[in-house]
């Protein structure tokens, strides 16, 4: 019984990773460089999403690290959003990222502007965004979750009783 | 090195859950192992907590270093992450042999009442014993390594987060069943004969030679997604496979292949095995101290506070940050967000209150800065009258509450430095008004708002000042910890410590602590809302159960969590200003005063009726009175979840305006030394919107579990049983669960984002 205990919590332990970086959305020569822009959660849906871009250097392909990323998003009324992409925003450090919010379902349009000293790229892509199931599936955890504690309890409550009534019956 | 490669080995993550988790397993292990070094220091060396803590940090190097920021652009990184997920973290957690020191470094009262029962259950123990056969192992371990690596699975896992985590879960969960009976944890026991390891060990290696050979001969690439990403480091994808199947092949077979070979030198020379044993040093361990934890033993916090002055020290800077923020509030930007009157007191100094509250206990009244002008007050000599007897309870604190609430949301205090300016300046002056010429601490007792939240909410808190000896009091016979003495007055709330149980009116002002002349008093630490759970007579209190007006702040508390959060939500405050819309200015603000009393009132009938109920269904042969006030209290775990849950969604969205805040007052004040604040950076969230719901969620999930607890517990300890109280509690567990829809329902709402600085 008490290796099971054990094997339940580290169950537990075996929380979040996944790979940085996501799906590649587009890769692209564009001036000096190539642009690869990835994107997180796959598919893409409303809420927020990891939007990463590497830069590279078109002629011997090394990673360009001290680039200027830009990211503007038009969504599918034509509001457009310009982000900033840092390597901060990036777990992954040699990527430029940043977290936005994709408010709407439909497609929308990235373009990414890369810019260094006098040097210049854009490129653009389309892209789906479908409506966000991560949140309901999240809430729906965190009901189901009470319940369960609540199951196991009364379970606990049953067993503790069950051991409690053979004494009761002795005395 | 060049800068592409110094980015990479940058790549690290820091996964707040699980690195909390691993602590946190990490410090349980450790007590227990402590403890085993008492009684069984031969089979709990040093090596063995040694492994554990490895196995635990690779686990998370697995999860948090550069291995998975670029596993998903390197083939042979994942592969060498999946390596340290399943034949490093597991064999050295295993090695630790966790079972017992776990259990031993939780607190016992959880293991025996929590955890006992299902240790007799056999249906668990069939489980477990099925689990840790050495077949099931093997096939576990193997369908799940050639599972996820089928193209579809592992694709599956590159391009969803949630799969990714699940193929993690699954590796290492499958190879702790493999590892199980190779190792065998103590008190494992070995079933069937040791020589039939060998053969599980080398046929697992086949496995993984065959799997590990066709990622090397396969001459294509096998995953899609690793030919579309960007090559790094001049690997083609196709190489890229290559050196993740050698690694695979070499440091995989490496791991099956040098267990078995100690293994078969074990069994060809039993003697090395007792000659191991014999080699252990027989040293007498150190006995763990196992006195109970008294926060008065601790370091430094200790010593500050039974110094003489070392709650007026914290009073006193407190006071300086109400003095600044006052200052800061008239004089300065008129802009909350930007102006430390609505910084210091609505995103900072609730929450941090509140979380003291449930991790701690009342530290907002031990530094609260309020009560220090007050001692001046006593020093003239005024204070010659007593509180009136018609006034020494908590219904004029409840009025003083529910006003108080009405304000902040009436006159928009979040968003009026001033105006927040001016209700603290109020606040100084009714407390050195009202101390002045009334004796003792009748302010915090009868009159504080402020007080009487924290008061009810200490009631879950986990620490408490209490006798360390009940036999050395029952022999006291100056209690000075209630009397006083010469050089440290006594407990102005009047709480006389042998007959103090729990923590209501205590405002940990450590009075008691240092004129006790037996250095007899503890600040102890237990189980949360255990105040909740008994029904004692408390020293100046009574019992709970009697005090209709205790119960009554209680649900103030809890009306007030849902409501204050309700009015920030979109819909409620659309519907709020459409009502507002439709009534002259002043008639608005009566509405909402009136409305402001009606919502504790509406809640208190109600749980009035379900107690009523609960009492008619038990035939309970206390009086309707006792269930209705313990009830009453019983809500507020799920009442402070929903405050802790709303309060830190504004210090997590706030969190970093402090500095700015700072830098503001200062130009505001006329000190341009600290340089401009820069806003832009005070809108970073240290959790995503997700993460901050899930968090949420958690903490009212939290409460309501424990406030269906203390219910429970009050029910039956009434009529005992298990049916009975179970169907009798049931209206009442309604009322619990409509309140825990209304807070989910708040939770998902967009909120308006008050006193945070908007990009």
């Amino acid at each position: 019984m008490k290796r099971w205990i054990v094997l339940l919590m580290m169950i537990a332990l075996t929380g979040t990773a996944y790979a940085d970086g996501g799906r590649v959305r587009l890769q692209q020569a564009s001036g000096d460089f190539v642009i690869t822009l990835f994107t997180s959660p796959e598919p893409l849906t409303t809420g927020e999403a990891d939007f990463s871009v590497l830069v590279q250097d078109r002629s011997t392909q090394q990673v360009v690290l001290d680039a200027l990323v830009d990211l503007e998003l038009r969504s599918p009324s034509g509001e457009a959003e310009t982000s900033f992409l840092t390597h901060g925003g990036a777990s992954n450090k040699i990527l430029q990222g940043a977290t936005v919010r994709l408010p709407r379902t439909g497609t929308w349009r990235a373009t990414v502007m890369v810019h260094r000293g006098a040097e210049k790229a854009a490129c653009s892509t389309s892209f789906d965004v479908a409506a966000s199931h991560s949140r309901r599936t999240l809430v729906l955890i965190f009901l189901i979750l009470p319940l369960l504690v609540i199951a196991l309890f009364l379970v606990h409550q049953a067993q503790r009783f069950r051991q409690a009534s053979p004494l009761r019956q002795d005395r | 090195m060049s800068s592409a490669v110094q980015a990479a080995l940058a790549s690290w993550a820091f996964p707040p859950w699980i690195s909390v988790s691993l602590l946190l397993t990490a410090l349980i292990y450790w007590r227990g192992w402590r403890k085993l070094q008492f009684t069984r220091p031969a089979s709990f060396p040093v090596w063995r907590l040694a492994c554990f803590w490895t196995g635990l940090l690779t686990l998370w190097l697995a999860v948090a270093s550069p291995l998975d920021s670029l596993g998903g652009m390197l083939l042979f990184l994942h592969m060498t992450q999946h390596l340290v997920l399943m034949s490093v973290a597991p064999p050295l957690i295993l090695l630790g042999a966790p079972v017992v020191p776990l259990l031993r470094g939780l607190p016992r009262s959880f293991v025996r009442e929590a955890l006992g029962p299902f240790f007799s259950m056999g249906v668990l123990h069939k489980l477990g014993s099925f689990l840790t056969r050495p077949a099931v192992g093997w096939l576990a371990m193997n369908l799940t390594y050639i599972g996820w690596h089928l193209t579809p699975a592992y694709e599956l896992a590159l391009h969803s987060p949630a799969w990714h985590e699940v193929e993690h879960a699954f590796f290492f969960f499958s190879c702790i069943l493999f590892w199980w009976p190779i190792i065998l944890p103590w008190p494992s026991v070995a079933r069937g004969s040791r020589w039939l390891i060998l053969p599980y060990l080398v046929t697992a290696d086949l496995v993984n030679t065959g799997l590990s050979a066709f990622f090397c001969f396969a001459g294509r690439t096998l995953y899609p997604t690793y030919s579309e990403v960007p090559r790094l480091f001049g690997l083609t994808a196709l190489q890229d496979q290559i050196a993740a199947g050698a690694l695979m092949w070499v440091i995989g077979s490496t791991i099956f292949l040098v267990p078995a070979g100690w293994i078969t030198l074990q069994l060809l020379s039993p003697k090395l095995t007792s000659r191991q044993e014999a080699a252990v040093p027989r040293r007498v361990p150190r006995p763990v101290d196992s006195r109970p934890f008294d926060l008065l033993r601790v370091p430094l916090i200790g010593w500050l506070l039974r110094a003489r002055y070392g709650r007026m020290g914290l009073q006193a800077i407190t006071l300086a940050i109400a003095i600044v923020a006052i200052l800061h509030g008239l004089f300065g930007h008129p802009m909350g967000s930007m102006n430390l009157a609505g910084i210091v007191p609505w995103t900072y100094a609730r929450a941090l209150g509140v979380i003291a509250l449930l991790a701690a206990g009342n530290l907002f009244c031990m530094a609260c800065p309020f009560t220090l002008p007050r001692e001046l007050g006593h020093r003239m000599g005024l204070a010659t009258r007593t509180w009136p007897v018609w006034l020494r309870n908590k219904w004029l604190s409840a009025f003083l509450l529910v006003f108080l609430f009405w304000m902040f949301e009436a006159f928009t205090f979040w968003d009026q430095p001033a105006r927040t300016a001016w209700i603290v300046i109020a606040y100084f002056v009714a407390a050195f008004v009202t101390d002045t010429f009334f004796r003792g601490a009748s302010f915090c007792k009868y009159v504080c708002p402020i007080g009487q939240f924290n008061f009810v909410s200490s009631l879950l808190s986990p620490l408490e000042v209490k006798s360390a000896s009940p036999s050395v009091c029952s022999s006291c016979k100056t209690h000075d910890c209630i009397a006083g003495n010469e050089r440290q007055r006594g407990c102005e709330l009047q709480l006389f410590i042998p007959q103090k149980t729990g923590n209501m009116d205590c405002t940990l002002c450590m009075d008691c602590v240092k004129a006790c002349p037996h250095d007899n008093i503890v600040i102890a630490a237990g189980p949360p809302a255990r105040d909740l759970l008994i029904d004692p007579v408390r020293s100046s209190i009574g019992r709970l159960s009697s005090r209709v007006d205790i119960a009554t702040v209680a649900l103030v508390v809890v009306s007030a969590a849902f409501a204050t959060s309700a009015v920030m939500v979109e819909p409620v405050s659309a519907w709020l200003q459409h009502i507002g819309g439709l009534m002259p200015g002043y008639s608005a603000l009566a509405t909402s005063f009136v409305a402001s009393f009606l919502l504790p009132a509406t809640l208190l009938l109600i749980t009035v009726a379900a107690a009523y109920a609960v009492w008619k269904f038990s035939q309970s042969p206390q009086p309707a009175r006792v269930l209705f006030c313990r009830l009453s209290l019983a809500l507020l775990p799920l009442g402070l979840g929903m405050w802790a849950a709303h309060l830190l969604f504004h210090l997590l969205s706030g969190w970093s305006t402090l500095v700015p805040g700072v830098q503001q007052a200062a130009i505001d004040l006329g000190i341009f030394a600290l340089g401009r604040p820069q806003w832009g950076a005070a809108m970073s969230s240290p959790l995503t919107a997700n993460g901050m719901l899930l968090l949420q969620l958690l903490i009212l999930d939290g409460g309501l579990l424990l406030s269906l607890y203390v219910g429970w517990r009050v029910v039956r300890g009434m009529i005992g049983g298990i049916v009975r109280p179970a169907c009798s509690m049931l209206p009442w567990a309604a009322v619990v669960a409509s309140l825990y829809a209304v807070g989910i329902w708040i939770l998902l709402q967009p909120m308006q984002m008050r006193n945070m600085v908007h990009g």
